[in-house]
């Protein structure tokens, strides 16, 4: 089956993605790919302590994590995949990671930076400039935290 | 070190860590002063003291069970700190990093997986014992709670930031699956009783109950209880599902007597 | 009236207490449904018709998780409000002859329907109260900060319990409205065409059903719950049958 979701969060994996979107999308696996958690120890302990065996979670380096994605098993699982910033996304898709649709879930969360679009999502110039370069790439971006909530869809 | 009855301190205030949840903040103040005493107790010069109190008014939000292996660690590594042994840097960014997981560990564990368990454990005590039903609830919920808050908060001072390991190793999200199971089954034998008593109460018309007419109402019951979870899964709140299926019955209750009033 | 007004002011006060768990303090879980009703029941003199809708209404909201934009519904608030009308108005109907289909004084499965189906939408002003705390708790926040900025640290401690003040004014108040409305609402029972006070026990019987498909719900994972909890059902089904021949 592959990928389920693609999802942009700075919060990386909380109750959002364990308790909806996982169930939504039946997921079995989900990967946080990002450079910077891979290398703290403790921050990959503690997104790891979330797995289970009906949802495994790794935590990986970016290009480590596109080589997983596109590995002969993984053909077998439903997986979550997380970027913590737009930044490594766009960085990701530049290494040829092919994807259609975005979900971006939590941005900026914590210190409000930029331009409101949901409670949870602020966006400022550098984002902006990422997410015209998405679109020019095809990808549907849609902003929501939840499954239940209003999609809005970010078109430039 | 701070001494037993610091922490003992900071354990009781771990039940007010959410006292002052506000949408803007959300734990951040019940953090602050649940930590209070320990600061107090580490820093005894005050200006010390109000300084790393600052440093704890943010932004904070986690399960509030979960919370108290991070006090724990959280005091650990403020001592370390005062003794110029680690950069107060690391202790944000340690609860920063902890609040997303540990948030959803406890809402898998306790929320998704304990209370149901307990809820269901003290509905079926309450179909055959009456009033001692709340009670098992209240009691089987709580062993798992207090156990974590009063332990969790023990073993984060005790092991500082590698908290997170012992956390890791005790697989709660994978217990949390177990019980879930569990907790599935018990609800069957719950459909069981509660079809026995709504028999024995004269309330299904006969007291005399016949085999067949127990297991029509066990297969109806079982029928409707999955048929419903879809629209239930789907979104749908309670409440409106208590409508739904209130209203087709009380038209067809009129219906049925205009036909008879005609008839 | 006078013991209306009494009534729902005892309910109020202990629904007040009670429901500073669910949040603002402790979090034991005595603000739950089951533990919640059948002590409201007590106070207003049937703790064991308590229990009966403490056992209903706590399968009807186990699942409910706060996450992300989902605010649950304020499952203690609704719990005392549906215990104590239900509770005064099978006193209040049983006064005034309340009798129908021959059943004499007002069964609690009328009552109970009833007071269901007014009770569930005032869902959304027990969540705006709740919300309200939570908005105005902000304050207690910054006033915490102002604290240490004049070195005193004992002021997080104290600012923060105040919004335990906050929670319980805002949480009595509302269930007093609530409850006290509903009081006087139940008195157009007896005045309701027939054919819907007949339904009104069709209204618990979707309370029960509800409730069971609602714990279900949030337990269901894949296929094997359905399997475990119908294979459940039957074997227990089976051991009672034999149990009590």
């Amino acid at each position: 089956m592959g990928i389920v979701l693609v999802r942009v969060d700075d919060r990386m994996v909380h109750g959002q993605i364990m308790e909806a979107w996982a169930p939504f999308c039946m997921a079995t696996s989900i990967i946080v790919a990002s450079d910077e958690a891979k290398k703290d120890r403790i921050r990959k302990i503690a997104i790891e302590s979330c797995s289970s065996k009906a949802l495994a979670i790794k935590v990986e380096g970016i290009e480590e994590a596109l080589r997983d994605v596109t590995s002969e098993d993984m053909n077998k699982e439903r997986v979550i995949i997380i970027f913590s910033t737009l930044k490594e996304l766009l960085q990701a898709c530049n290494k040829g990671f092919r994807v259609s649709h975005v979900n971006i879930g939590n941005m900026h969360h914590y210190n409000g930076k930029g331009r409101m679009i949901t409670q949870s999502v602020y966006i400022d110039e550098e984002d902006e400039v990422i997410l015209r370069s998405l679109l020019k790439l095809g990808i549907e971006l849609d902003i929501r935290a939840v499954p239940s909530d209003k999609r809005i869809a970010y078109s430039g | 070190m701070i001494d037993r009855f610091t922490l003992f301190k900071v354990f009781l205030n771990s039940f007010f860590i959410q006292s002052a949840w506000s949408f803007e903040k959300m734990q951040g103040l019940g953090f602050a002063a649940a930590i209070a005493p320990a600061i107090k107790d580490i820093y005894k010069d005050k200006e010390q003291a109000c300084a790393a109190m600052k440093r704890h008014m943010f932004f904070y939000n986690a399960h509030p069970c979960m919370a108290s292996p991070i006090l724990g660690a959280v005091i650990r590594m403020e001592e370390e700190a005062n003794g110029g042994r680690r950069d107060v840097r690391d202790i944000a960014s340690f609860k920063e990093s902890l609040m997303g997981p540990y948030g959803a560990i406890g809402d898998t564990f306790f929320w998704g997986s304990i209370r149901p368990l307990a809820s269901l454990l003290g509905v079926l005590s309450a179909l055959i014992w009456g009033l001692w039903g709340p009670v098992v609830f209240l009691v089987v919920y709580n062993l798992f709670h207090i156990w974590m808050r009063w332990f969790g908060l023990h073993k984060g001072y005790k092991l500082g930031e590698d908290v997170v390991e012992y956390i890791k190793s005790l697989e709660l999200p994978e217990w949390a699956l177990k019980i879930r199971l569990a907790a599935t089954g018990l609800l069957g034998v719950i459909v069981a009783t509660l079809i026995f008593k709504l028999f024995k109460t004269g309330m299904l018309g006969t007291q005399h109950v016949q085999i067949y007419q127990f297991f029509l109402a066990a297969i109806f019951m079982a029928a409707v209880t999955v048929l419903l979870s879809i629209p239930l899964r789907k979104g749908i709140s309670v409440s409106l599902a208590i409508y739904l299926l209130f209203l087709p019955a009380l038209v067809f209750l009129i219906v049925m007597n205009m036909l008879h009033r005609i008839g | 009236m006078k013991g209306i007004v009494y009534q729902c002011f005892l309910a109020s006060v202990a629904g007040g207490l009670l429901s500073l768990d669910r949040t603002a303090a402790f979090q034991i879980m005595v603000s739950r449904p089951i533990v919640t009703a059948p002590i409201v029941g007590y106070l207003l003199g049937d703790a064991i018709t308590g229990l009966l809708i403490g056992g209903a209404l706590e399968l009807l909201w186990i699942g409910e998780i706060p996450i992300g934009g989902h605010i649950p519904a304020h499952e203690v608030m609704l719990t005392v409000i549906i215990t104590a009308v239900s509770l005064m108005g099978q006193k209040a109907l049983n006064g005034i002859g309340f009798d129908i289909l021959g059943i004499y004084g007002a069964n609690i499965l009328f009552v109970l329907g009833f007071t269901v189906l007014i009770a569930l939408p005032m869902d959304m002003i027990c969540k705006k109260a709740d919300a309200a705390a939570r908005v105005f708790n902000a304050r207690f926040f910054h006033a915490a900060s102002a604290a240490l900025e004049k070195d005193f640290v004992q002021g997080v401690v104290i600012h923060n319990l105040n919004g335990i003040g906050i929670f319980f004014v805002l949480n009595f108040l509302t269930l007093f409205g609530l409850t006290f409305s509903g009081a006087l609402l139940i008195y157009l029972l007896p005045h309701l065409p027939q054919m819907v006070v007949m339904a009104l026990p069709l209204a618990c019987g979707a309370v029960f059903l509800t409730g069971l498909s609602s714990a279900y719900t949030a337990l269901y994972r894949n296929w094997l719950s359905t399997a475990l909890f119908a294979a459940a059902i039957f074997f227990s089904a089976a051991v009672i049958l034999v149990m009590t021949g």
